[in-house]
């Protein structure tokens, strides 16, 4: 295992440099860049191309783009270095510190909502095969998949807003701070991700207890005479879980750098935010670094979902 | 009403923010600085009438705390850095030496008060000399010298320090200080050179020095009626009450009165009108008349108040397009256009209707709204004006399905005012595209010619900014307008010190532009502010969005009887 782990690790570097490369690059085909925006915002000063070229030359953009990649990444592996901000001049890994907490909280959450409802409804739609509480269940979790989770996260901020008057108290407040305000922050967007999200591990929890519920093992289960929950809970779900894992560990990857619309809708200062600003406004070392630093943790959590998954079903061994 | 109905109309509300948040008012590339007024009339209608402070209750009190959102977090709380998005806070710290007189509108004359320079005097026509007021402190205690000030508008035109805001000092030569005054020794004489001065914010030398730009960037200590408290990005930036404050109201009572300021970041346009009918917020923007009158239904005690940009929308026009390049084209395109249409459809029949280079709210300098709307390519009755454009391009040899390209930036509170132009075009027989970009893109494209017509300012009621779109050295005339006779009637306006001369000269540009068809002026809409019932002495005629300026900090007040309980 630990030398499956160690090749994965070395794996995993060929991914980190492709990935980099492409975000500098795409970065760099977009069109505009800070240098230009900063003079945008300068109507009088725009007709002084001189000054434009001293911004650029500023934030080191008149530079051939493999300078500026070798000393980006440069500065990254030898000194842990990603970089300053054009606007805020402050390093770039401050403000993913600052923002990790919140986008962590939110996938963390939403994971656990949708991992509830995925698992709770999928095992009742197998167990009940057909009923009309099954047909229920595939029409909700069609409905979740098919509706985007800003609309419904829209949703439960307007309809109470206009109706009762109540809204969760505005301005991000820390865990830490104020637990409860804190909660009442995040529960509407779990619950608008979380429906989202659950619908395919709801999809693949049915069909592997269907598949489960037709084994041996299980038949003999019920032949022993056992209450139906043992069957379902202690002998079928246990079994019927292992390639869930892997959905919602890629699940959690995913999440991390998919909550930018739920970001903005409830407020919620997380990453996917971060990076939405920081492509409108053409800033590339903010950009570079969090889509750098949310590939590394999709890359680790897919590690960690391997791990998990032979821990699991001690069948498998990584050879 | 049922619960269903009620979910229902929830649903509708919540399909129409999902729009708001796409078509809420922001800072338009280029734009400048934006005013407006209230009681705007209709197209074709009145004269613009000066604005009011909206309505307040009795004599200001004391205390309370003002809640603000918006989308833009302060990134950088050094104003001559030049970030846009910063701009939401700096008014509260910092100070200009001076200010446009808010109290009336301002927009036609640009009469100027005093503010950090209790007076100021010219000697000569290229010699400017400030007095600073006495007692004013930086709110560290440390005080405002004239040393300070030399420093703080010297570090700004420093080329080394690469500040785009230092094109607001172009025409200084000298700067100096004696005694208490700073005196400004300008290159020529410079009419409206103030005007550059509004928005020349005052910056603390001994900050820099014990920390230099860091410093600056980061502790936002200024002279103005509220200190910084604290500020997260990720969250809130809260100021307080500066007590040693320099202000007085007209009864000699201390300024500010509120106890403090909040702004919450990141909102986007549906989170803020959630959070004020939620009573979490006091004020906010609204630039689409229908999004206003549905926000009205559900939420009904506001208060609100109306003001017209002076700042105009326009189609520029890219004169390296051959068929662009031809007057014919350009008229047939202006006639085309139904601008009685686009009010109604747009600004619920409230905008006036624009001139070219220089702001339609601006009287005495432009065609009367009814005079505008006698005109071809104004008026109601477009039969004439289309058989018209069709001579037209015949006698120009464009075919009349030609295709055209409109660019606009998608934040751009006018945008929709485009998509109805290039509908207006597509039935006409054009094959026009709309294509809303983000500000970068539009600037590239914009830069790179890319376009037939670009949706953006092209009117102010600055005229000197007139220069920026159509003097052929302009820095905003990315069309490539190259005129002669528009260049020397803008430089003439220039160095016109008479007030009374610059309105002639101005009307001489605005009617060459339209003469020739330099651009194709659409509607100036009219702004929305609502307001809390307890909120006061909100001045909407001088603050955009709600940036709030030196005035609306000072004169801010709120009935905190009114307050609601979780608010007290």
């Amino acid at each position: 295992m630990r030398n499956y782990i160690i090749r994965r690790l070395i794996y995993n570097i060929p991914a980190l440099i492709v990935v980099s490369l492409s975000i500098f690059l795409m970065v760099r085909v977009m069109p505009g860049d800070a240098a230009a925006l900063k003079m945008a915002g300068m109507e009088d000063a725009q007709g002084n191309p001189a000054l434009e070229a001293e911004l650029r030359a500023q934030m080191g953009l008149d530079r051939p783009y493999m300078i500026q990649y070798a000393e980006w990444i440069g500065k990254i592996v030898c000194c842990g270095d990603f970089g300053y901000s054009y606007y805020s001049k402050r390093p770039v890994w401050d403000e993913i510190a600052e923002r990790l907490p919140v986008t962590a909280q939110l996938a963390s959450g939403t994971l656990v909502i949708s991992v509830f409802i995925a698992i709770l409804f999928g095992t009742i739609s197998a167990v009940r095969q057909d009923s009309w509480l099954d047909y229920l269940v595939r029409v909700g979790n069609t409905w979740g998949q098919s509706i985007p989770n800003f609309w419904i996260g829209t949703l439960i901020i307007v309809v109470p807003a206009f109706t009762m008057g109540y809204l969760p108290p505005v301005g991000y407040v820390s865990p830490l701070t104020d637990p409860l305000g804190n909660l009442q922050q995040f529960i509407g967007p779990w619950i608008a991700m979380g429906v989202g999200f659950s619908a395919t591990t709801m999809r693949m929890t049915r069909s592997q207890m269907l598949e489960v519920l037709r084994q041996d093992y299980v038949r003999t289960a019920w032949a022993k005479g056992l209450r139906e929950r043992s069957v379902i809970m202690g002998h079928a779900l246990k079994n019927a879980l292992i390639p869930v894992v892997t959905l919602v560990g890629i699940n959690f990857g995913f999440l991390l750098g998919g909550t930018v619309t739920i970001e903005a809708v409830y407020v919620l200062p997380g990453l996917g935010l971060s990076t939405l600003n920081a492509i409108n406004l053409r800033d590339y070392p903010q950009i570079q670094a969090n889509v750098l630093f949310l590939t590394t943790v999709f890359l680790m959590v897919n590690l960690l979902v391997d791990i998990v998954y032979a821990w699991l079903d001690p069948r498998i061994r990584y050879s | 009403m049922g619960v269903s109905q009620a979910w229902l109309k929830g649903l509708l509300l919540a399909s129409a923010v999902g729009m708001a948040a796409a078509c809420s008012p922001a800072a338009a590339p280029g734009g400048g600085a934006q005013s407006g007024s209230g009681a705007a009339p209709a197209a074709g209608g009145n004269v613009p009438q000066p604005s009011q402070p909206i309505a307040q209750a009795g004599k200001p009190k004391y205390g309370g705390t003002i809640i603000l959102g918006q989308r833009d977090t302060p990134r950088n709380l050094n104003y001559y850095e030049g970030v846009f998005a910063s701009q939401v806070v700096f008014h509260h710290y910092y100070e200009p030496l001076i200010h446009f007189d808010q109290t009336d509108d301002f927009r036609v004359d640009f009469p100027v008060k005093p503010w950090l320079a209790e007076k100021w005097e010219q000697p000569d026509d290229k010699t400017w000399v400030f007095t600073l007021r006495d007692g004013v402190k930086f709110h560290d205690g440390t005080p405002l010298t004239a040393e300070g000030v030399v420093w703080s508008l010297e570090y700004l035109r420093d080329t080394n320090n690469k500040f785009p805001a230092r094109s607001n000092l172009a025409a200084v030569d000298t700067i100096k200080a004696e005694g208490n005054k700073v005196i400004l020794g300008l290159k020529a004489p410079t009419p409206n050179f103030l005007n550059n001065l509004n928005e020349t914010y005052i910056l603390p030398k001994h900050i820099f020095d014990q920390g230099g730009a860091e410093a600056l960037s980061s502790k936002g200590v200024g002279t103005g009626p509220f200190s910084l408290v604290s500020t997260e990005p990720t969250s809130k930036t809260n100021f307080k009450k500066f007590n040693d404050y320099w202000g007085k109201d007209a009864d000699g009572n201390k300024l500010p009165y509120l106890d403090g300021i909040q702004h919450i970041h990141n909102m986007d346009g549906s989170t803020q009108q959630a959070a004020f009918a939620a009573q979490q917020l006091d004020i906010i923007p609204f630039s689409d008349k229908a999004q206003l009158d549905a926000f009205q239904r559900r939420v009904k005690d506001v208060k609100i108040a109306k003001f017209i940009y002076s700042s105009d929308p326009g189609l520029a026009i890219n004169f390296d397009k051959p068929n662009l390049a031809k007057l014919e084209v350009r008229k047939a395109l202006h006639l085309i256009l139904n601008r009685q249409e686009i009010n109604e459809n747009f600004a619920g029949g409230e905008a006036l209707l624009s001139v070219s280079g220089i702001s339609a709210i601006k009287t005495g300098w432009v065609p009367t709204q009814e005079e505008l709307a006698k005109m071809p390519g104004y008026r109601a009755n477009k039969e004439e004006d289309l058989a018209e454009a069709k001579k037209l391009l015949q006698q120009a040899g464009v075919p009349l399905d030609m295709p055209l390209v409109l660019i606009t930036p998608a934040t751009f509170g006018n945008a929709p005012q485009g998509e109805q132009a290039v509908n207006q075009l597509q039935r006409f027989g054009f094959k026009a595209q709309y294509r809303a970009l983000d500000d970068a893109t539009f600037n590239k494209e914009e830069r790179d010619g890319n376009w037939d017509l670009a949706l953006k300012l092209h009117a102010n009621a600055e005229p000197v900014r007139a220069r920026n779109w159509f003097h052929s050295k302009g820095g905003t005339n990315f069309g490539k307008l190259a005129d002669p006779e528009v260049d020397a009637l803008i430089e003439k306006l220039e160095t016109t010190m008479d007030i009374n001369q610059q309105k002639v000269v101005g009307r001489q540009i605005v009617d060459a532009l339209m003469a020739k068809q330099y651009s194709i002026p659409l509607v100036t809409p009219a702004i929305y502010d609502v307001t809390q019932p307890w909120v006061n002495g909100w001045h909407i005629n001088g603050a955009i969005q709600l940036y709030l300026n030196p005035e609306n900090a000072v004169s801010l007040w709120v009935d905190t009887d009114k307050l609601p309980a979780a608010r007290k």
